[in-house]
Parts: C-alpha cells; sequence; structure tokens
C-alpha cells in the first residue's frame, strides 16, 4: 500500500488533521516541505512507475483534498489508463469537475473515501449539504468515514446519510492521532476507554441499520473488553490493530512512513525504489521504539508480546519519548573505577 | 580511581527514553529526527534497563547530584558508601561506552 500525494491545498480546517507538520495547516501557506501546491502531471508518471515496479494495483490520492489539483481528472485518467483502481480520500467538498470524472468510473475501479466528519460548529450545515450532494452523484464509489477527534462525537447524522446516498454501507472508523508536534487534536490513550464505549455503541446502532464499521489504524486491544469484542463481532464489525509503514509520497518526491510521523524520516523516492524495501528501511528505523506502546504497560503486556497489538500508534507511543538531556554534575569525586 | 576531580554527566544528544511499567527503554536516536545512521537501520541500537540501572537513570534524569544517587544506592543496597560509588561509576562508565552518556571533564578543579 502506498498513498500519493498530489495536492497540498485544502478547502476544510480540521483541527485534527494530521498532515500540519508536512503540509502546514489550509491558510497558513505551504510548509517548507510543501512549497508546491500540487503535483505536476509529469512527476505524477513517476508514483505510477514506482507503484508498478511495487506491484501495486491500486492508486490512492491523498492531500489536502486531491480533488482541488487543476488536473485532476488527467491524474485519474492515467491511473485508470495503467489498468489501476484509484482511491481517493477526499472530504466531498469537491469541485464539479472532479465529481463527474469519478462519477464516469465504475464502481469497481473507484473508491472514494470521504471524511464525514462534523466539525464542531460553524457552517457545519452547509458542508454536509454539499457532501451530500457529492454522496449522492458518486453512490456505491463512496465509503463514508468518521474520524474520532474528541470523546462524545456527534454521530447521529451518519446512518441517515447512509440510507439517504446509496453509498457503501460500511463506516470507515479512524482515531485522530497525534502528528508528532502535537500541533493537531488528537485522542490522548487516557481517553480511549471512552472512545471504545463509543465505538460500541456507534455499532450496534449502525448494525440496526445494517452498515458496519470498518476500523482504521491506531486502535489497541485494551481498549475492549473481551465482551465488547464480541458484541462487535455481532455487529460484523471489522476490527483490527494495526500500525505499520502506510507509505505516503510527498509532492517532492520524499516518502514517509506516514503523516503523523513525517518528522521521524524521510527517504527519497528514487527509480529503483519499491514500496517492500522502503517499508523494510522505515521498520528498520522504526523498531526500537516500537519496544514501547502508547501505554507505560504496553512493552510487558501480553496482547504486544503475542503480537495481537502493536501497541498502538507510533507517532503517540514517540511522544512518550523524553528527549531532554540528562546532566549530573561530579564534584570531588573520589571514586574506584 | 578518580580523585578530586570535577565531572559533567550528559546524556548524548541521540537519546530518547520512556520510563515503562517494568523497564527504562534507551533508544539511540541517530541524526536527531532519524533514529539511525544507516538507511536500512543496522545501526539503530536500544536499552531495556530495568532495577538498580532503571533507578539511576531516573534519579539522572531528575538531576540528583553523584553523591546523592551514590548514597541513595547505598540505602537501596544496604552497602556501604563507597562501594555504591564505585558501582555508580562502573555505571556510568558502561554507559559511556555504548554511547548512552557523555563524561567530560576530569581534569577541571572544583
Amino acid at each position: 500500500m502506498a498513498n500519493l500525494t498530489v495536492s497540498a491545498v485544502c478547502n476544510q480546517r480540521c483541527a485534527y488533521c494530521f498532515t500540519f507538520d508536512h503540509l502546514g495547516r489550509p491558510g497558513d501557506g505551504p510548509r517548507p516541505l510543501a512549497r508546491r501546491g500540487f503535483l505536476p502531471v509529469h512527476s505524477f508518471q513517476d508514483r505510477l512507475d514506482f507503484l508498478a515496479r511495487s506491484g501495486i494495483d491500486e492508486v490512492r490520492l491523498l492531500g489536502g483534498e486531491p480533488t482541488l489539483h487543476p488536473q485532476f481528472a488527467e491524474l485519474v485518467g492515467r491511473a485508470v489508463g495503467a489498468g489501476r483502481r484509484v482511491v481517493v480520500f477526499s472530504n466531498g467538498l469537491m469541485p464539479d469537475k472532479a465529481v463527474a470524472c469519478l462519477e464516469a468510473l465504475a464502481p469497481n475501479v473507484c473508491t472514494v473515501l470521504v471524511n464525514v466528519t462534523r466539525p464542531p460548529a460553524g457552517g457545519e450545515d452547509a458542508i454536509l449539504h454539499r457532501q451530500r450532494e457529492t454522496m449522492v452523484r458518486l453512490g456505491p464509489r463512496v465509503v463514508p468515514g468518521l474520524t474520532i477527534y474528541q470523546v462524545d462525537l456527534r454521530t447521529e447524522y451518519l446512518l441517515p446519510l447512509i440510507a439517504e446516498t446509496g453509498c457503501k454501507p460500511i463506516l470507515r472508523l479512524g482515531m485522530a492521532q497525534p502528528c508528532l508536534s502535537g500541533n493537531n487534536q488528537y485522542i490522548h490513550p487516557h481517553q480511549y476507554r471512552a472512545v471504545a464505549i463509543q465505538v460500541l455503541r456507534l455499532a450496534r446502532v449502525a448494525a440496526e441499520a445494517s452498515v458496519s464499521l470498518d476500523v482504521d489504524c491506531g486502535f489497541v486491544r485494551c481498549m475492549f473488553s473481551d465482551a465488547d469484542l464480541e458484541a462487535l463481532e455481532e455487529t460484523r464489525a471489522k476490527m483490527s490493530w494495526r500500525c505499520s509503514p502506510i507509505l505516503d509520497v510527498d509532492l517532492e518526491g520524499q516518502v514517509i512512513h506516514c503523516y503523523p510521523l513525517s518528522q521521524l524520516a524521510r527517504l527519497p523516492l528514487t527509480t529503483a525504489a519499491d514500496a517492500a524495501g522502503l517499508q523494510s528501511a522505515f521498520e528498520a528505523r522504526t523498531r526500537h521504539f516500537r519496544q514501547a506502546g502508547v501505554f507505560k504497560e504496553c512493552s510487558a503486556c501480553a496482547f504486544k508480546s503475542h503480537g495481537e497489538c502493536p501497541g498502538g500508534c507510533l507517532a503517540t507511543t514517540i511522544r512518550r519519548f523524553r528527549h531532554a538531556p540528562l546532566h549530573m554534575k561530579m564534584r570531588g569525586l573520589e571514586v574506584s573505577a | 580511581m578518580i580523585d578530586g576531580q570535577a565531572f559533567t554527566v550528559c546524556c548524548s544528544p541521540s537519546i530518547a527514553w520512556v520510563k515503562d511499567a517494568g523497564q527504562t527503554l534507551v533508544v539511540a536516536n541517530e541524526a536527531g529526527s532519524v533514529p539511525d545512521r544507516t538507511e536500512r537501520g543496522g545501526g539503530a541500537r536500544s536499552w531495556s534497563l530495568c532495577g538498580v540501572e532503571a533507578t539511576i537513570w531516573d534519579l539522572l534524569s531528575l538531576g540528583y547530584p553523584f553523591e546523592r544517587i551514590a548514597a541513595f544506592l547505598a540505602v537501596l543496597l544496604c552497602a556501604p558508601q563507597q562501594q555504591a560509588e564505585d558501582g555508580l561509576w562502573a555505571v556510568l562508565q558502561r554507559w559511556a561506552e555504548r554511547d548512552m552518556v557523555r563524561i567530560s571533564g576530569g581534569n577541571e578543579h572544583g
């Protein structure tokens, strides 16, 4: 798996956005690492070549908001022309020509993950109206997504939205994770249990509407009791506990582990690089940090030692580490060495 | 034998650590933000500190001076002060050999 960033520009200002360290917030102007606003089409071809030599048949377009790319239709056309499936990570606030471009693709070659998380306040009805319009037009191509960035997030609008728009009866569930700077809004591990209860409640309500949950990376096994997991299984929720290098390729041709860890390490996308090699390199670079986890108990946890749970999001884990210098003076020391 | 000299012990710049329930995990986070010198990660290192070593690291991170840490260890281990100081110095030297800490000074008088 690898995501291709094609736009550093976004038309939303989500407080939980994990691209903050790398792309900057909309309105702040691009960060030094993202001086370009959009990926040039000729560079996109390099990315397609990378996917081809990596044996990846899915082109996952990421931003910012990828559909704001002025040549979005051409990017999609090149991907589909190369026989690839297209996955678009969008907020649903797409230009009409982008919707038209995706609408023209068969649902089996195109998935649009629409993040329908409601902002805390201000303009949410107008945003939801536009998202609904996009979802109606794209119908079964759409998988709606929710990012839990605060406990007790509003979710009552989700199931009617899914029913009205004809999108896939799946709700992709993410939990907001910190970028290494911690400058975005995220769920603290101490809030995980409260989130788990919310997930369980949502899964039950969703199951009654024949909608199943599909959880993204960063969730941890110990958030849920065994009874919780049995209940989630009954709702057909797809649970997994994972954190591994996704590989995000940025606008400058640098590959990062994932956006939350963009400040940890970057590797160049050379003409010889393939996804397996890059993943191995990131795994090697992060394996020592992975001995720990998001909780101080993780390193001795049976779920972790048995490989059932990786210990949560690596960005959250690394943020637990201290870097402040130790300093000790020894004066008038008389010891035998 | 180190006699009557002033030393300073500092954490190596590449070191990051976390205190877990049963251990203190120390990672050599080489080259600042990148936890390794080599692209394939062959040079990355980490150490798990437990027991007395974890306690020493804790006290070091809290800024306690050598003599107070040694005094604490003497009580903890029911050992004479001199033996505790020798043991502490041995641990610091071992860490210095691993480049977990850097010991500077030795010729200064204070």
